[in-house]
């Protein structure tokens, strides 16, 4: 079932909707996690025992550190004073096994599943250079949907049960609830068990409010899929798939047309999946902050795939950082370099990893790993050369203050964004290299590929409103609260042009391949 | 409770002035002509005058591509019309049999059976069904694609629906494609049941069929690149259910004569002209024996068919001599090859 | 004990060019994004004898350069 189909939105949001609405208020759980199962089960069939499985242990994982800390609660005052010390090691010991098992095992799965192949492949290539080795492919398994999202969030909940951010859930169907809730299983956003639990479990009120709120914003990402992301798709697709036959301003279009449709699509899916869950009162964390608007990659990548960031940084980046192979590396670099290495090399060891992971997690393959350690190598030359660089041009945090200076570094950050997309997309590293090189070949035919004159102006126009709602944003204001103080007419206006204009100018029916969503692959 | 009634009612409202608006501009959106409303020349059928089509047939592109009406006026004076249009799906056809029951009362409802098993394969059948429901039942699904033909100008000019083909429905195709498929109606022990969803709709058909008085019948188009044992005899316990007569002009004892080599543009999935004349052929003599029709030939209102009967033989003696040049062409290829 | 200027001279050679006050904003305003605090971080253990963990990496312990001097002083008393 997918978010943008009829049987979604007029069916099954309806039906649960009504059933949630209706249900007495400690049913109310109930009703989400039985629609939630009958979503995930109707895409993925007997491939729930996937997310049975991770439920069940990141539940157990969290039922027996909180057994720890309660045994720690209640014997250590018992015990004579000397033995507290050792007895509360001793116990975060036991707790540090338990969490540690649990994430190996849950990121254990997701390895095994996902990354097997891509793992045997590199096995592979690397004895091919003993002579005599044997070659060997391991098949693909199937990836159960939202296999790279749920794995992940188990791993947050238990980690948070361990640092004592959020408390054990006493019930297996929480966890299991947690994780399956239909709007964040198939493209996240990551949410986290703290954050999202209190309006899963005690959920508010039926409101009129949050339920057109909701609907207005599952239109909007309607409308940004439909209209901007699935006609933009027909353009990429002929250029991207057939990139030899393409080079200079066909390319390039290729590209910017794709970075369109990506973050058209995967921020259209997050109003749907948003409006989706407010319509319940659960608020799902946002993915995007206008990340266009970015005056560095850095900081893109805070604006854009926030979750996923978040994540990362939280469980990855900072742990790995603190943990004490790199703390012994940092020693060895104060003692053998100098006290400024031993401050800078750890975190750029920790930010290479990190990048290479954030590449890693969209695709088990060489190029994905690629697409992040781009971003490290732009991050990390944007770092190195920023000494000499207030050296060489000592006016130049007076400059960065300035406007003009600031539209430089939005669009500088846009270009290398755009390669970024390039190479994301391609089809494959040798693909990649040659598309960058065809960039520079100029071409000799119409632009009009796949989409006719037409096609075009609605791509321009939706782009500008995508790009004129992103800055109202930016500016602090707040639409659908906005349109709803305006007179009847006006709004209802609004809201019927928004759903004429996905009926009429969507790239749906006969004329228009079927495009799925980038980001269910994940 | 109050505040809660107060919002259903609002909701109501809203939806209520919605739906005038998708319908208004579903109306706007529809073609201005009726030869645009469907594919290959189907539209066709509603320029024709109330009540003079006999023979109605309803099928796919394998029927627009394979039966001529306009032969069977020629010989007989009976008048038909094949209402086919690439990727109909038997939901499409219910809807369009309904609204030209509106207009037409035709004596024999001809269903090619192609389109029963017969949809996009990346899209599941609950899809599928909904999707084709939907483009009929709300117009400016079907055509909101239009947008691209509207100017200020003819935005606001009134449809015209009067537009005829001297074919009526028929599409002559004159290249040839060899199949070299040999037998296609072996029995391989598959089996390949009617799906639920689109037998429903077929039911209603029939129903619908009896309720305006015409005699149902269904035949399938020779198609070798689509058609097997297996799907003849998923319609074949159709029509026995039903008490329908059921005509597979795929089977041996009743193909028309079809060479493979010769008859077909693009390797089985449709007939060319030399195709269409033999197999337009045969089915006529079985509706001439069967079903009393009525020779219409020289008779009042009649007058545009009788006009017609001329441009039709000249454009098909044309396409007929073009058909055969490209087979011989064909053959010679295939010999040599094979040489 | 330790003073507020070295708190603040370790975040000058982090990032040069940056002298805040004692009291300065330095999380929300941005002056110190996630890898500027990380390296922070290491100086910090690096300079003193202390044990930071992922718990302590609150936004109310880095907030400003005299929050940084008490979670230090906190954590070189545990």
């Amino acid at each position: 079932m997918s978010y943008n189909s009829f049987i979604y939105l007029f069916v099954f949001l309806v039906v649960a909707w009504l059933l949630w609405a209706f249900a007495p208020q400690k049913w109310r759980p109930g009703v989400l996690l039985g629609a939630s199962l009958v979503f995930y089960f109707a895409s993925t069939k007997r491939y729930i025992v996937y997310i049975l499985l991770a439920a069940a242990i990141a539940w157990g994982v969290g039922l027996l550190l909180g057994r720890m800390d309660e045994l720690l609660a209640e014997t250590r005052p018992a015990l004579p004073a000397a033995d507290r010390k050792p007895f509360k090691k001793k116990v975060a010991v036991l707790k540090k096994m338990a969490v540690t098992g649990g994430v190996a095992a849950m990121v254990g799965i997701l390895l095994f599943v996902k990354y097997l192949p891509f793992g045997a492949r590199v096995l592979s290539q690397l004895m091919e250079a003993l002579p005599g080795s044997p070659v060997f492919t391991v098949p693909a398994l199937v990836q159960p949907m939202g296999l790279s999202f749920f794995t992940l969030m188990a791993v947050s909940y238990m980690v948070d049960v361990y640092r004592g951010s959020c408390k054990p859930a006493s019930h297996y169907w929480q966890v299991l609830l947690f994780l399956s809730f239909w709007p964040h299983v198939v493209e996240g956003p990551f949410d986290r068990y703290g954050a999202l639990s209190p309006a899963l479990l005690d959920p508010p009120r039926p409101d009129y409010r949050n339920l057109t709120f909701g609907i207005q914003r599952i239109v909007w990402g309607l409308f940004k899929k439909m209209v901007i992301a699935d006609r933009a798709n027909m353009y990429v697709k002929a250029v991207f798939d057939d990139w030899t036959q393409y080079s200079g301003a066909a390319t390039a279009l290729g590209v910017l047309l794709y970075t369109l449709q990506l973050y058209a699509e995967f921020s259209g899916c997050m109003d749907m999946v948003c409006g989706s869950a407010e319509l319940f009162g659960v608020p799902l964390a946002e993915n995007f902050r206008q990340p266009f608007f970015s005056a560095s990659v850095g900081e893109f990548w805070r604006r854009w795939h926030i979750t996923l960031g978040a994540w990362l940084r939280e469980y990855v980046f900072q742990p790995l950082i603190l943990s004490k192979p790199m703390q012994r590396f940092a020693r060895l670099c104060r003692d053998k370099v100098s006290p400024a290495a031993a401050r800078q090399w750890p975190v750029w060891a920790g930010l290479g990893i990190t990048w290479a992971l954030i590449g890693l997690w969209h695709g088990a393959g060489w190029l994905y790993l690629l697409y992040g350690l781009y971003y490290f190598a732009l991050q990390w030359l944007g770092e190195l050369a920023e000494p000499a660089l207030l050296r060489i041009l000592p006016a130049l945090p007076a400059w960065r203050k300035t406007r003009p200076y600031r539209l430089w570094q939005v669009l500088r950050t846009f270009v290398l964004v755009n390669f970024g997309m390039l190479i994301f997309r391609a089809n494959g590293v040798h693909a990649a290299l040659d598309m960058l090189r065809a960039l520079a070949v100029p071409y000799q035919g119409s632009l009009l590929i796949k989409v006719d004159a037409r096609d075009m102006a609605v791509l321009a126009a939706g782009a500008l409103l995508l790009f004129g709602v992103d800055w109202l944003h930016h500016r602090g204001h707040r639409l659908r609260a906005e349109l709803a103080m305006r007179p009847l007419a006006l709004r209802w206006a609004v809201y019927i042009g928004a759903v004429l204009s996905v009926m009429i100018f969507g790239a749906y029916g006969d004329n228009y391949d079927p495009a799925a969503f980038i980001y269910a692959q994940f | 409770m109050k505040a809660c009634i107060k919002h259903i009612l609002h909701v109501a409202a809203f939806l209520l002035v919605l739906s005038v608006a998708v319908f208004l501009a579903g109306h706007y959106l529809m073609p201005h002509s009726n030869r645009y409303l469907s594919g290959y020349t189907a539209g066709g059928i509603l320029g024709e005058d109330f009540d003079t089509i006999d023979v109605l047939i309803m099928g796919d592109s394998n029927a627009a591509q394979g039966i001529s009406p306009m032969q069977w006026y020629c010989d007989s004076g009976v008048t038909g019309y094949t209402y086919g249009s690439g990727w109909l799906s038997v939901y499409n056809i219910y809807y369009r049999l309904r609204s030209i029951y509106e207009e037409q009362s035709p004596k024999v409802v001809v269903l090619c059976t192609g389109v029963v098993y017969s949809k996009m394969s990346d899209e599941t059948e609950l899809q599928a069904a909904i999707g084709d429901i939907t483009d009929e039942l709300i117009p400016l699904v079907r055509f909101h694609d239009n947008w691209k033909d509207l100017t200020f100008a003819n935005l606001l000019e009134e449809h015209d629906y009067s537009w005829r083909d001297t074919n009526k429905g028929f599409t002559p195709v004159t290249t040839v494609g060899a199949s070299m498929r040999g037998d296609y109606m072996y029995d391989d022990g598959v089996r390949a049941p009617i799906p639920l969803l689109v037998r429903l709709y077929m039911e209603r058909i029939v129903r619908l069929c009896e309720d305006h008085d015409s005699q149902l019948l269904l035949i399938t188009v020779p198609a070798s690149a689509s058609w097997n044992l297996a799907r003849h005899n998923g319609i074949q316990s159709f029509a026995d259910e039903y008490g329908l007569t059921y005509l597979d002009f795929n089977m041996a004892d009743l193909n028309p004569g079809i060479d493979w080599k010769t008859d077909t543009p693009d390797g089985g999935a449709h007939l060319n002209v030399l195709g269409a004349q033999k197999l337009t052929t045969a089915l006529g003599s079985y509706l001439t024996e069967h079903y009393s029709l009525e020779d219409h030939r020289g008779q009042p209102g009649f007058e545009s068919w009788d006009r017609d009967m001329a441009t039709y033989t000249d454009t098909i003696t044309q396409a007929a001599a073009q058909n055969r040049e490209a087979a011989e062409y064909q053959l010679s290829v295939l010999e040599q090859s094979a040489s | 004990m330790h003073t507020i200027e070295e708190i603040i001279g370790m975040i000058e050679e982090v990032k040069p060019g940056l002298h805040p006050a004692p009291e300065e904003e330095l999380v929300k305003s941005g002056k110190l994004d996630s890898v500027d605090i990380m390296s922070l971080v290491m100086a910090l253990t690096g300079e003193f004898d202390i044990e930071i963990t992922p718990l302590d990496l609150k936004e109310e312990n880095f907030r400003t350069p005299q929050a940084i001097l008490a979670m230090v002083e906190r954590l070189e008393e545990e």
